[in-house]
């Protein structure tokens, strides 16, 4: 039986974004959402929060999203926790360097915030699956 | 022109050509004429060439004259016709016989003389034999005469062959001159190979990419000696895959890039094309490439597609904040009414004017790069114009925090500049300094007369910016790079726009800044002359 996915931890520099993001998760999804401004928060909260999925912007002021994955990977917490990179930037390429480096999916920017929960659902399905 | 002067203009042409007059004694010509003297008795024995004034001996034996005038030469006479001209006795023939030669020293009585033909064929002059009194030749001393004189004529050959060979050889070493000059004066690299695949060439552009002058190396040492890459620059050439390797072999090369890389220089990107020097030899075998330096265009490629990604995802950005934003409200997940509908809506318009203003900043650096905005430059009172920028953006420093303030005790000044341009410049530099500012932190916006210019500062306690980073940030597509360029907003153009601008006033514009301490943004302006001012 597949685990309820309910924390999710939004990891936004751009506050509009982080914001839209977590009334979409939490009014349309109905998870609980920690919102975190950077890489840096993220690894700080990431034991507190224990969260069951990372949502990860790529482009980050100081840590970027990729060295944020690989980072938060090292922490014990984080084991087997799917990372899902949210970006603008997602070419063909930029997309499989993503997956290389172990991203659980890739949801593309400009994100519709009435689906993103369901995408998001998917993701956490097929890797529970 | 008849034909006694077309003779005569043909062996001038000859003798000219043979650069043979005046020239000192030659070992053949001198036995030449030994031999002639000794075979056929006599004690006279010459070489001559007969130009427009005169006979000049080639080689003598028997008389201590080099030369005679054209008149008294019985040589002269003897050239023509192509055979031998013999006088048995001068006194006796109305030709010669007043001839001073005869007449007075060396007392001519005897002469025998067979023409010299030139290899074209014009009679230059003879192989005679003089003696002082009156006497034939039999039959073998004429036809000892004519043999020698082949001789002498096939020595001519020689000496008309060693001077073409020469010519040539000159020629060559011109050509070959003009050719290195050429090779070193081409901003293209060119490397070239013989047939066994030695090293043959390398012309100044290309030991200067790499480094390093050719050596005696194997094809298959050439990549690592000469620091060889494929486009990517990273993956080490095969030797199979090096251009001019393959030009050797006769395939084909057209259009390769590779990338040298050599010690102090950037990594080069080089556009290779080349091939046998005899293709219809086939390969392997002697072979050349030229070499295009396409670094800068590489550079600008990369450069431009890194811009225009880059502008995607900052345009992307605010526009996933609004569709998101509006998403939420339209679906009615969000009620408007509510504290979280209107700051939905409030994202949504912040995000519409942060959009606008990145479109303005594109719209602005393309006018700008196209030579398309028209300044309208006036003599402006600083301190007004200062105190307008400062008024307009008070809701950045209540935003932020901060205060900004102009010190006590600074003259005004009259510059020279376009009034809304020089705002755009000060609200640009003015909205930075906040965003960079601790709340609660002070701007300060002075300046100062430099000679004919006034030096504007703005000068934050801020976060400051890192040594490394302070070069480029008025560079329009490197300050893209940086990734912390959401906290100032927009597009990172803003100050590439200002230095644009500031220099298209007649100024110049830079930047001083410490970690942790804060930064000086600066830029000049021309003052106005006194006459100018208001």
């Amino acid at each position: 039986m597949t685990m309820i996915l309910k924390r999710i931890m939004h990891i936004e520099d751009d506050p509009s974004i982080q914001e839209v993001a977590r009334v979409a998760l939490e009014v349309v999804g109905g998870f609980e959402v920690r919102s975190c401004d950077s890489g840096a928060d993220g690894l700080a909260a990431a034991d507190d929060f224990s969260p069951q999925l990372v949502l990860l912007d790529v482009m980050m002021p100081g840590m970027d999203g990729p060295q944020t994955l690989i980072e938060l990977r090292k922490l014990p917490c984080m084991q087997g926790v799917p990372i899902v990179f949210m970006t603008a930037k997602a070419q063909t390429q930029e997309v499989a360097a993503y997956r290389d480096l172990g991203a659980a999916g890739v949801i593309i920017k400009p994100f519709d915030p009435m689906t993103l929960s369901d995408q998001i659902r998917e993701i956490w399905e097929y890797k529970h699956a | 022109m008849n034909n006694s002067d077309s003779n005569d203009q043909q062996r001038l042409t000859a003798l000219a050509q043979l650069q043979i007059m005046d020239t000192p004694r030659e070992q053949a010509f001198d036995d030449l004429t030994t031999l002639a003297a000794r075979w056929l008795d006599a004690p006279i024995a010459l070489i001559t060439l007969v130009d427009s004034q005169r006979q000049w001996f080639k080689s003598r034996v028997g008389l201590d004259l080099s030369e005679t005038p054209k008149e008294m030469a019985f040589c002269a006479h003897a050239i023509r016709q192509p055979t031998l001209m013999e006088v048995s006795d001068a006194t006796r023939d109305p030709r010669f016989a007043d001839n001073p030669l005869v007449t007075g020293d060396p007392g001519i009585r005897f002469y025998a003389g067979m023409p010299i033909a030139s290899p074209q064929g014009a009679l230059l002059g003879t192989l005679c034999v003089i003696d002082r009194r009156p006497r034939t030749l039999n039959d073998e001393q004429r036809d000892t005469l004519q043999r020698l004189a082949r001789l002498a004529e096939f020595q001519l050959q020689l000496r008309h062959t060693l001077l073409i060979s020469q010519a040539e050889a000159l020629e060559l070493m011109h050509q070959q001159t003009l050719n290195q000059r050429l090779l070193d004066s081409l901003k293209a690299g060119v490397v070239a190979c013989t047939d066994d695949g030695t090293l043959t060439l390398f012309n100044t552009t290309a030991q200067q990419w790499h480094g390093a002058d050719m050596l005696n190396l194997t094809p298959e040492e050439w990549a690592h000696h000469y620091d060889l890459y494929a486009a990517d620059g990273r993956t080490p050439l095969t030797t199979d895959d090096i251009p001019l390797v393959r030009a050797w072999q006769g395939k084909p090369v057209e259009n390769v890039e590779i990338c040298i890389a050599c010690a102090d220089q950037p990594l080069r990107h080089v556009l290779c094309s080349g091939g046998l020097l005899y293709p219809e030899q086939g390969g392997p075998g002697a072979a050349i490439v030229v070499m295009h330096d396409i670094s800068e265009i590489r550079r600008a490629s990369n450069m431009k597609s890194h811009f225009l990604a880059t502008v995607s995802h900052e345009l992307r950005t605010p526009l996933t904040a609004i569709s998101g934003a509006v998403g939420l409200l339209h679906s009615g997940a969000t009620d408007p009414r509510s504290a979280a509908g209107e700051r939905l809506l409030s994202i949504a318009l912040d995000n519409s004017q942060r959009l606008n203003e990145l479109i303005n900043d594109l719209l602005d650096m393309e006018k700008l790069e196209a030579g398309k905005v028209e300044l309208r430059v006036e003599p402006l009172a600083l301190r007004a114009s200062i105190v307008q920028a400062m008024e307009s953006n008070r809701p950045y420093a209540e935003r932020f925090q901060v205060h900004w303030y102009i010190p006590e005790g600074l003259a005004d000044m009259t510059v020279i500049a376009d009034q809304r341009r020089l705002l755009q410049v000060l609200t640009n530099y003015l909205s930075n300094a906040a965003k960079f500012s601790h709340a609660g932190g002070s701007i300060r916006i002075e300046w100062q007369r430099q000679g004919d210019s006034v030096m504007v500062r703005v000068v934050d306690q801020g976060i400051g910016i890192p040594s490394e980073q302070q070069p480029l940030l008025f560079n329009k597509f490197s300050q893209l790079d940086t990734t912390d360029k959401r906290q100032r907003g927009g597009t990172g153009l803003g100050l590439a726009i200002c230095k644009e601008l500031i220099e298209r006033m007649g100024g110049r514009v830079g930047v001083q800044s410490e970690v942790d301490k804060g930064s000086c943004f600066w830029f000049t302006l021309p003052i106005a002359a006194p006459d100018n001012r208001r």
